[in-house]
């Protein structure tokens, strides 16, 4: 298997070096016959054997035993690990031209983000994050209802559009029992999602929070389109057009950034509580992060109710 | 002359691999080559560089010449007639281009017999394979335990369906000396069948002499005694290759030539078509002049004290089993030997990459030989009078840290 690492190795090496060319036509005779399940003729993979081996007695005799002892397991568990590796930047590179961002449905591990490079080893669990107060959140409904749901957003996360419905749908179905809030948490991997932010603090200075949370949401347009400041501002003036705000007042206000401090703090306590991707709803206290269903809420609603 | 004087005459021993020497110990592979035979090859091209045999120009007479010295300077060097001395590519072809000859010439019949022993080289096996097409059957002498040819076996495989005996003159696996006269002797009075010796790894080690041994056809390669790589020798009685049809035909080996008919030309050209090569012949001049310069003596006393060293050296190593035989006087300059629990290519590849020690591993071109020791292939070192104590020292020292490392 050292034969399938080689080519690899060797394949970009020899982008830039002629003697390497060598070695990764080599690598590819013997990686073919190993597929036909052919023995590989040239000895290239007794000869790395001996290479990397050799270099390393020269340096640790008990470690080079150890390596030659059990070289065919440590090629494997190299080459399972070049599989896995191109699996996950694979995986990263459809979550990017999918999603717009490579963190995919959850904020996860991203091999293009190193923030996330912790989450290999340890991945995310809703069951760490800490609940959150509604003190700053934008807010509807009862406040002393028995239902309180809490959501951490971005106004620029595809999947905080996604789960947009889901909370329609449960504003609908539990009219009048639930008490609503929403607090920032925009991600910097996401386009303008400060800016989204900021728009829609500007225009809760004028009342209109929830009416913009709802034509932002509700626009046929992803996110990841905008790729010019000029874009985003023509977006933005397209959701609040309908909204009847004061539009010199509105863009004052974006022009300003007075929002951001504001915003950043709550970003901050999100990131604070252990808030790792957006969605995420704390209904009660209890986390559920970027839900897929309406049936995950109702799972965590009804209990609640029950109680 | 001692080694290290020796040593500066071959330029390849200058080399080095990440600063370290290299450290040859193939040479029963090929030989390393002596500057006065590289610069007799360079000679040829940059001076003479023209045809033998065809033009009268003066280049071409200088050429022809040489090629002619050649011939005469390779059949003294084993007492022979210059008409006995064909120049072949190599030792293989030598062997092939008898066996043809024989074939064309109608010398084997269903149910004959040819003797051969489990020690050859795939060049004096493979070739008398193909006669088993002809209903020809192969019979093989025996080892003893201690890895010679078991003389009492060869006798008693002799019949008078055996046409023709082929033997090894030292084994290239094992390193035994054959005892050729004892052998002949011994086929002669029982059998008035042809003998053939493999002298590839006698000639460059040690004096020869064609007439002495009594063998009617040996064969022998340029390239395992210095010599540059493309050249080899079959000698043969004057009288049996009058007898023998050509292998190859064209150039060179024709006396006259019509459109429907051809002549052949007289010995040796007769087996010698086409353009030879040449600037190898002006190199095989150089390579005897040099081998007579050093004596087989000398040779053959130097390659004793090294096998000497190195059986001493493997001895001492745990888990090395070495594979030959215990008399000295007959083991050639090589020592063949296994590591247990250690892949052979292992451990060549690994001399080579820790200290660029050059040995072979494998089956070594004898496989029949090799597998019937180890499935899997040996190691073998082998030596030449240009390899010191200290190589071996290093050798040995190598190896050991390479099976402690392994083990």
């Amino acid at each position: 298997m050292i034969c399938l690492i080689a080519l690899v190795v060797f394949g970009i090496l020899g982008i830039f070096s002629a003697t390497h060319r060598q070695y990764a036509k080599e690598a590819f005779d013997c990686v073919f016959r190993r597929m036909t399940l052919r023995k590989c003729q040239t000895g290239f993979d007794q000869r790395m054997k001996a290479k990397i081996t050799g270099k390393l007695m020269n340096k640790n005799q008990r470690i080079a035993g150890f390596v030659f002892k059990h070289f065919e397991l440590i090629s494997w568990l190299f080459t399972l690990s070049l599989f896995l590796s191109i699996g996950y930047s694979a995986y990263s590179v459809y979550n990017l031209a999918v999603f717009g961002n490579c963190e995919g449905q959850v904020y996860s591990f991203c091999a293009f983000n190193p923030e996330t490079y912790g989450f290999l080893f340890f991945p995310p669990n809703p069951e760490s994050i800490k609940p959150m107060s509604f003190d700053g959140a934008k807010t509807t409904g009862n406040p002393d209802s028995k239902l309180k749901i809490l959501e951490v957003g971005c106004f620029s996360c595809p999947f905080t559009r996604q789960a947009y419905p889901l909370v329609k749908q449960l504003m609908q179905e539990y009219d009048g029992k639930i008490y609503f809030g929403f607090k920032h948490m925009p991600l910097p991997s996401h386009a303008y999602s400060m800016d989204y932010a900021e728009a829609a603090e500007c225009a809760s200075k004028q009342g209109k929070f929830w009416e913009f949370f709802d034509a932002a949401f509700t626009r046929p347009i992803n996110c990841s389109e905008q790729t010019t400041q000029p874009d985003f501002r023509q977006e933005i003036q397209l959701i609040v057009k309908d909204l009847n705000i004061d539009l010199p007042v509105f863009n004052q206000c974006l022009e300003s950034h007075e929002s951001k401090q504001f915003i950043e703090s709550q970003q901050k306590e999100a990131v604070n509580a252990g808030v790792y991707g957006t969605p995420t709803f704390f209904i009660n206290g209890r986390v559920l992060v970027a839900p897929k269903s309406i049936d995950e809420f109702k799972t965590i609603i009804d209990e609640e109710l029950r109680k | 002359m001692n080694a290290s004087q020796l040593r500066k005459d071959f330029p390849v021993l200058e080399k080095k691999f990440n600063g370290k020497p290299v450290v040859y110990l193939d040479n029963a592979a090929t030989s390393l080559k002596p500057l006065p035979v590289i610069q007799a090859i360079q000679k040829y091209y940059s001076e003479e560089s023209a045809n033998v045999h065809r033009a009268s120009h003066k280049m071409s007479l200088a050429a022809t010449q040489k090629w002619l010295e050649a011939h005469e300077k390779t059949a003294k060097l084993i007492n022979a007639r210059k008409e006995e001395i064909i120049f072949t590519r190599n030792a293989t072809e030598s062997i092939n281009l008898l066996m043809y000859s024989l074939k064309e010439k109608g010398f084997f019949s269903k149910g004959d017999e040819v003797l051969l022993t489990k020690m050859e080289h795939h060049s004096n096996l493979v070739p008398w394979q193909q006669l088993q097409k002809l209903g020809v059957k192969l019979n093989f002498v025996e080892l003893t335990p201690d890895f010679r040819l078991d003389l009492n076996d060869l006798e008693k495989k002799l019949s008078d369906k055996t046409k023709l005996v082929s033997f090894t003159h030292v084994a290239n696996t094992l390193g035994t000396i054959n005892p050729v006269q004892e052998i002949v002797k011994t086929i002669k009075k029982k059998s008035d069948a042809l003998i053939v010796l493999d002298a590839a790894q006698s000639v460059p080690h040690m004096k020869i002499d064609s007439k002495k041994l009594g063998v009617d056809f040996l064969a022998f390669s340029f390239h395992k005694m210095l010599g540059p790589t493309g050249l080899g020798v079959l000698f043969g009685r004057k009288d049996l290759l009058n007898d023998l049809p050509p292998f190859l035909f064209g150039g060179d080996m024709i006396q006259s030539v019509a459109l429907d008919k051809s002549t052949w030309n007289e010995l040796p050209w007769k087996f010698e078509a086409g353009t030879p090569h040449i600037s190898a012949g002006y190199g095989a001049i150089e390579a005897i002049n040099y081998l007579k310069k050093v004596g087989f003596d000398s040779i053959g006393a130097t390659e004793r004290k090294l096998v000497e060293l190195t059986l001493n050296g493997l001895q001492a190593l745990d888990k090395v089993k070495v594979y030959g035989t215990d008399d000295l006087k007959q083991h050639a300059g090589m020592v063949l030997f296994e590591v247990k629990g250690i892949d052979c290519h292992d451990i060549a590849l690994s001399l080579d990459e820790l200290n660029n020690i050059a040995v072979r591993s494998g089956f070594m071109c004898a496989e029949p030989t090799i597998s019937s020791l180890n499935r899997d292939g040996l190691v073998r070192a082998s030596y030449y009078f240009y390899n010191t104590r200290e190589e071996i020292e290093a050798f040995i020292e190598t190896l050991e840290k390479i099976i402690k490392t392994f083990s």
